[in-house]
């Protein structure tokens, strides 16, 4: 708004220049994200609807929608997507849930608060693959520190990775615990926002500590909680190198999602115009899940 | 295969919680030697005296100095693999000194586990910067051949030089009627018995090929030995799925008439989850569900005195010099229908995209050389050597352990299977073993197997050529 009349004050020659000084800083950053994003995946489209297998003495055809008609007929592909969808709709609440809490016991004046923090955060920083496998030494079912305390304390063993019903589960955990401290601090920024006229207002108002989470705190976190929730399952949907590193989709494709199959049929097999077309149809499904958000979130305040 | 199944061993040992701090410093590690470019600058040795110009400038002018060309080998950050790779690279340092002037090679240890190995081959292939030696895995050599990572050997080795190989060697490298690669050493796979478990249960232990237990009595000697907390067998299950449990497996499968492909190597259905297949995974998970072999064991159970039998490979015995009370010896494979034992390791193949192909082959040469290949490293990793004159020079070859896995290799060694499907096959495979040791379905398990694969095959229009 600020931009529009003042630019118009100036003269026109100026404006242009401007505008051309504008595009011109902004040139390095097109350039960038159009060699190594756009470009590459325009080419993934493309690749989706040929028969290409990298490093195969094949001609690659044209294969038109033949890519898409395989998979959706796979029942494996299928699965994958109901491991993927079901491992987002457990993950999304739980990450959410636990870093909103995390971040209202950090917001308060605890002793060691910012020592704390930095925990909780830790986990963010350390590469995914060394969390994996830290966490599968602690899921071992023989040897590993859970199954120890388990037993200590008189329950019975339980098989976490190697089970096909709780291997997901444990998998979720290793994820929650990695990347709900990126959340929480997320949520403590949002929280630091919120003036504290209004809950001086709402305890004057008699509010209690529910009543001004629920009618203080919540709305004011509103548009923070849309951007955690789209980047948590952006994550949870993008699930792969906790099951790299100690499934390998296993056990009985327990734990085989939709970036697994991609890697699996792409990378390992090199059935790169198949792998190129799941990899089209999983951006589908992200996008239409985060534009679905976008709407739930929307409303006056959204962008 | 091997150096990724020693990695989990080492990460393994190290064991629980301790284990934290390990990985994280052994992670890090891995990440910086293999963060810097794969071309020459995590060069290891460089031949004294040559000046550090690309092999691109060598190529245009040979006669001007010594030709320049690059070979990846298997680096490791596993202690016993790095002594491997190590010994390796001071077998090519002595080429390079006896090529002074003539050939110098820029060694290239590439420090991951395989499947990442594998991944920046394919890469590098893409790419077309493919070394002019590497380093493989045997049972990949088909899929490398038609991919055209590899050039054939034929011209460089004749039927003469060819026939001091053992077969199983020289059957892991061909492919189509050519040879694509040769190794210095294979590998072969035997009973470890622990002698205090079995001599309290008064078992006589056979020391030959001819005598070994057919699969009945070693099944019985197992589950006989199961009790007050040991375990009658021990399978490497904590390799996780990888090809060993291909290697372990197919041996099995052979012995029983059966086998991974059709005989034409056409098709995958109707043998992988043939009658035969079926049977011995069968068979197997009726061990697994009885508790005579654990899906999830301590990576030493054996060495810990807590399992009477160990179905595994040459390269843990190093690993027993740890554990002195452990009182231990070797029997031969147990077999269902025929003696079979499994083969292959670590090959030479030269880069398809090279332009310096004479020279590698030199260095292959003397890589698969008796006296300055093979012997040397068969000392340091005790692997099986690859050529029958090296077994002479290797006196602890004529003595047990080691005397078994020459007899097998001689007599029972088949390779795995030679097909460009082979990378789908083993994954898809390896998945099946350790579901069906978890529990799974057989039938289905291996039906999910032969589905990938003829897919897989039928991709590649039967990988006709």
């Amino acid at each position: 708004m600020a931009t529009g009349p003042s630019a118009l004050r100036i003269s026109r020659h100026a404006g242009r220049e401007e505008a051309i000084a504008g595009w011109f800083f902004l040139l390095p950053a097109l350039a960038l994200l159009g060699l190594f994003l756009v470009w590459p995946a325009l080419q993934a489209v493309l690749l989706s609807f040929t028969d290409y297998q990298l490093l195969a003495p094949l001609p690659t055809r044209f294969a038109g929608v033949e890519n898409y008609r395989q998979l959706l007929g796979d029942a494996t592909v299928w699965r994958a997507a109901g491991t993927t969808l079901t491992f987002a709709a457990l993950a999304v609440p739980l990450q959410t849930g636990l870093a909103l809490a995390l971040a209202l016991g950090l917001n308060q004046p605890v002793p060691g608060r910012s020592l704390l923090r930095a925990a909780y955060f830790c986990p963010v920083v350390i590469s995914t693959v060394v969390a994996a496998v830290i966490w599968s030494y602690l899921y071992h079912p023989t040897q590993g520190l859970f199954n120890r305390l388990l037993t200590d304390a008189g329950l019975p063993a339980q098989p976490f990775l190697s089970s096909p019903r709780q291997a997901l589960p444990a998998i979720l955990g290793i994820a929650t615990w990695q990347n709900v401290g990126f959340y929480l601090v997320i949520f403590l920024a949002g929280l630091q926002q919120i003036a504290p006229q209004l809950y001086e207002a709402a305890a004057v108002d008699g509010a209690n500590g529910w009543q001004q989470f629920r009618f203080v705190t919540v709305p004011q976190l509103r548009r923070t909680t849309s951007f955690v929730v789209i980047v948590a399952t952006i994550y949870a949907l993008r699930l792969f190198t906790e099951v790299y590193v100690t499934t390998k989709g296993g056990p009985f494709g327990a734990t085989r999602t939709l970036i697994y199959l991609v890697w699996e049929e792409g990378v390992a097999f090199r059935h790169t115009g198949y792998a190129a077309a799941l990899a089209v149809l999983f951006f589908l499904l992200v996008l239409a899940i985060t534009l679905l958000q976008r709407r739930l979130f929307g409303g006056e305040r959204g962008d | 295969m091997v150096a990724a199944r020693r990695l989990t061993r080492r990460a393994l040992l190290a064991g629980g919680t301790a284990a934290a701090s390990l990985a994280l410093l052994s992670a890090c590690g891995a990440t910086a030697t293999a963060t810097p470019g794969t071309r020459g600058s995590a060069t290891l040795t460089t031949a004294p005296g040559t000046p550090a110009t690309s092999p691109s400038a060598n190529t245009a002018t040979p006669a001007s100095g010594p030709v320049t060309i690059e070979a990846w080998i298997y680096g490791n950050t596993g202690s016993d693999v790095n002594a491997e790779s190590q010994q390796t690279a001071a077998i090519i340092e002595a080429f390079n000194q006896a090529n002074r002037g003539r050939i110098a090679v820029r060694v290239n240890p590439i420090a991951n586990p395989d499947t990442e190995y594998q991944a920046k081959l394919l890469s590098a292939a893409a790419a077309h910067q493919l070394p002019d030696l590497l380093q493989l895995d045997g049972p990949f050599v088909a899929s490398y051949a038609y991919s055209q990572i590899l050039a054939p050997l034929d011209a460089y080795f004749t039927p003469d030089d060819l026939r001091d190989f053992v077969p199983s060697i020289i059957e892991q490298g061909t492919w189509q009627g050519h040879l694509w690669s040769l190794g210095a050493f294979s590998s072969s796979m035997g009973v470890m018995v622990n002698k205090k478990l079995v001599a309290a249960a008064g078992l006589t232990i056979p020391t030959s090929v001819g005598a070994a237990w057919d699969w009945p009595t070693f099944a019985a000697a197992a589950r006989q030995l199961t009790k007050n907390g040991v375990s009658g067998l021990d399978l490497h299950m904590d390799y996780g799925v990888s090809d060993w449990f291909t290697y372990l497996m197919s041996t099995f499968i052979w012995s029983n008439g059966g086998d991974l492909l059709s005989p034409d190597r056409s098709q995958a259905d109707g043998a992988v989850n043939g009658p035969a297949a079926v049977e011995v995974m069968t068979e197997f998970q009726r061990l697994f569900k009885e508790g005579v072999v654990s899906a999830t064991p301590d990576p030493v159970a054996f060495e810990k005195g807590q399992v009477a039998f160990q179905i595994i490979g040459a390269w843990v015995i190093e690993g027993f010099k740890d554990f002195p009370d452990l009182d231990w010896t070797i029997m031969p494979l147990p077999y269902f229908k025929q003696r079979v034992s499994p083969s292959g390791s670590y090959a030479w193949g030269i880069g398809a995209q090279g332009q310096q192909r004479d020279a590698a082959a030199e260095l292959l040469r003397w890589l698969v050389a008796t006296d300055t290949g093979i012997v040397p490293i068969v000392q340091t990793n005790k692997l099986p050597p690859a050529r029958t004159s090296a077994y002479p020079k290797l006196p602890f070859y004529a003595s047990l352990p080691y005397s078994l896995y020459a007899e097998q290799l001689q007599t029972t060694a088949r390779a795995r299977p030679i097909t460009p499907a082979y990378p789908v096959l083993t994954a898809k495979f390896a998945q099946a073993v350790n579901d069906i040791a978890l529990g799974a379905p057989v039938k289905e398990s291996l039906d999910a197997v032969a589905r990938a694969v003829d897919d897989d095959i039928k991709r590649h229009n039967g990988y006709r050529p």
